[in-house]
């Protein structure tokens, strides 16, 4: 749970993304990123969780793999993605997964 | 679903994060992989035509590493100093700034008659637009295809390509190919093939830029060098067993001239076929299904055709040449026959000579290419009014010329535009250009007679066009 921070106002555990999300740092990421979304889940079956991207301003494929599979992972609609920059938003969109999660 | 949906879903959902990825990167990081591509295509030029000869068992290896390097070399070197990042082009007076965008993820068709080239072309132009592409070649050349994409990917991604920018789909079937081609994920289809396949693809309703047959027709005007138009002439039609769909099909001269043109032609190893010996080569070359050509003749030796028609030739024969006297259904062998047999046509004068060349165009060929061999400009601009073709290839060998680059300054490419006449949007060589969403940023720059004028009097019944364009035009 190292890496969630759990927001009591909107009950939704956030993971904060920063720089670069290149294929090197996504090869670890995903297994990490996987452990904090069952840990959750483990403390609420019903968990939320929400990527924050506000510090994030390139992602390769891999990384939108690991938001594919959390989103799988969690509830249907327990998983978004917040306070993207629109140059991130608009790779969301292309690779169609603003019809999969909320992307904010 | 189908076990075919599902295979499609599976391969466009990576094709998608791949052109996700891909749209991030900059011109200098898109141009970097699409030298690494060319390199290493260029590099297996020779490989991969040994590989390709054997396994499609059709053309020519030395012309098949002909064809690669074109791909590689020289579509390379025709698109690599393009602008298709950001911004193409901006117009301050015309407040007009262009962007770049690429299309998204493209199924690559690719035919047994060219296939390492054909997949070396369209990976390097897909990548260069950065789009991903799946490729889909032809059964009878899946191995060489598979070959060309998994060098092509792998130098990609050594280069820094995205993962999964360059799929390829061994063995489908037609319901998986058909599974692609109506995917809505999927941007666009780039069909190189036969016509039903082409026709698939249009029919699918995701947008197509398809390439179907051809069927050129070469006019050899009483002012061309006849030596020089009939050396021309073979050089393009024995170009890998004449397997490029820009060669030429029919050899029209007028009669004036039709004694020496033949003689040049046997001077030079053509052989000129009999009546009877014509029925027995349409026997091998025509598929009485279908009233085309038969696939097994594509791509075969004019000596290996002439002893499965049983057609006695001369041992160093390299073109046999096909007297005819008509054009259409009842004369097969006026349409596309994608090996060294070469329709022969005499006619009284220039004016009949062109229209025999008309209908061979109208022939199964529109659009496609035409040539001409002449040294009088009025008679070329003429022949190029008439002819319904992208491409009126002027004193050039057509297969060569109708790709571009080498005997004329046309783009560079294996997907030759056809036009509306074949279907297709554009008559122009596809290249990576072409795989754009071109989006117009456009500033304010008012239309100054529209803002001059009292568009009340639009409104008014009774004045007329002339009276209100007058009206509209007066002092600017």
């Amino acid at each position: 749970m190292a890496h969630l921070e759990f927001n009591p106002h909107t009950h939704t555990y956030i993971r904060h993304f920063e720089g670069k999300l290149t294929s090197a740092l996504c090869t670890d990421l995903a297994t990490a990123v996987a452990a904090d979304i069952a840990a959750a889940l483990a403390e609420d079956q019903n968990a939320k969780v929400a990527f924050d991207l506000a510090q994030v301003d390139y992602v390769v494929s891999a990384y939108l793999r690991i938001c594919l599979l959390s989103a799988k992972q969690l509830p249907k609609g327990n998983f978004s993605i917040i306070n993207c920059r629109p140059e991130v938003k608009k790779i969301f969109c292309i690779a169609r997964f603003d019809n999969l999660f909320d992307i904010a | 679903m189908t076990p075919e949906q599902d295979q499609a879903d599976a391969m466009m959902g990576k094709a998608l994060l791949a052109a996700a990825e891909f749209n991030q990167f900059d011109q200098a990081a898109t141009d970097r992989i699409v030298k690494a591509v060319f390199q290493a295509a260029f590099n297996a030029r020779i490989s991969l035509a040994t590989m390709a000869a054997e396994e499609t068992k059709l053309g020519v290896w030395q012309h098949k590493v002909i064809k690669n390097v074109v791909a590689s070399l020289l579509v390379y070197n025709d698109i690599c100093d393009e602008t298709t990042v950001g911004v193409l082009a901006h117009d301050e007076r015309l407040g007009i700034t262009e962007i770049a965008q690429p299309l998204g993820p493209i199924f690559a068709i690719t035919p047994m008659t060219n296939p390492t080239s054909t997949v070396i072309f369209k990976i390097l132009i897909c990548l260069k637009s950065r789009n991903p592409l799946i490729i889909s070649p032809h059964r009878r050349a899946a191995k060489c295809s598979g070959e060309t994409a998994r060098i092509c990917y792998e130098a990609a991604l050594a280069a820094g390509a995205p993962e999964d920018c360059v799929q390829f789909l061994a063995g489908g079937s037609r319901e998986l190919t058909h599974a692609f081609m109506a995917h809505p994920s999927l941007a666009l289809i780039l069909a190189t093939g036969g016509t039903g396949l082409v026709t698939a693809a249009y029919s699918s309703g995701t947008p197509a830029i398809g390439v179907g047959p051809g069927n050129v027709p070469v006019l050899i005007d009483p002012s061309a060098d006849l030596p020089f138009a009939v050396e021309s002439i073979i050089s393009s039609k024995t170009f890998d067993n004449g397997t490029v769909c820009a060669s030429e099909q029919a050899v029209v001269v007028e009669r004036a001239i039709h004694a020496a043109a033949r003689a040049e032609f046997e001077r030079q190893h053509c052989y000129f076929a009999n009546p009877a010996e014509i029925k027995k080569l349409e026997a091998v070359a025509i598929d009485p299904k279908t009233g085309g050509m038969h696939a097994d003749i594509v791509g075969q030796s004019a000596m290996e055709i002439g002893r499965r028609a049983g057609v006695q030739l001369p041992p160093d024969t390299v073109i046999i040449m096909l007297p005819l006297d008509k054009v259409g259904p009842d004369e097969p062998l006026s349409g596309e026959v994608l090996a060294p047999l070469l329709a022969f046509y005499v006619e009284e004068h220039y004016a009949a000579a062109c229209n025999r060349c008309i209908s061979l165009n109208y022939r199964g060929g529109v659009g496609h290419t035409a040539a001409i061999y002449a040294n009088d400009d009025a008679r070329i601009r003429e022949f190029g009014d008439l002819m319904n073709s992208g491409r009126v290839v002027v004193n050039t060998p057509s297969s060569q010329g109708g790709v571009g680059g080498l005997f004329n300054t046309l783009r560079t490419s294996f997907t030759l535009g056809c036009g509306s006449g074949g279907k297709n949007s554009t008559t122009e060589n596809i290249s990576a250009r072409h795989l754009l969403n071109i989006k117009k940023v456009c500033r304010r720059r008012p239309n100054a007679e529209w803002n001059a004028f009292d568009q009340s009097k639009f409104l008014d019944a009774t004045l007329d066009a002339d009276t209100l364009c007058a009206q509209y035009t007066k002092n600017f």
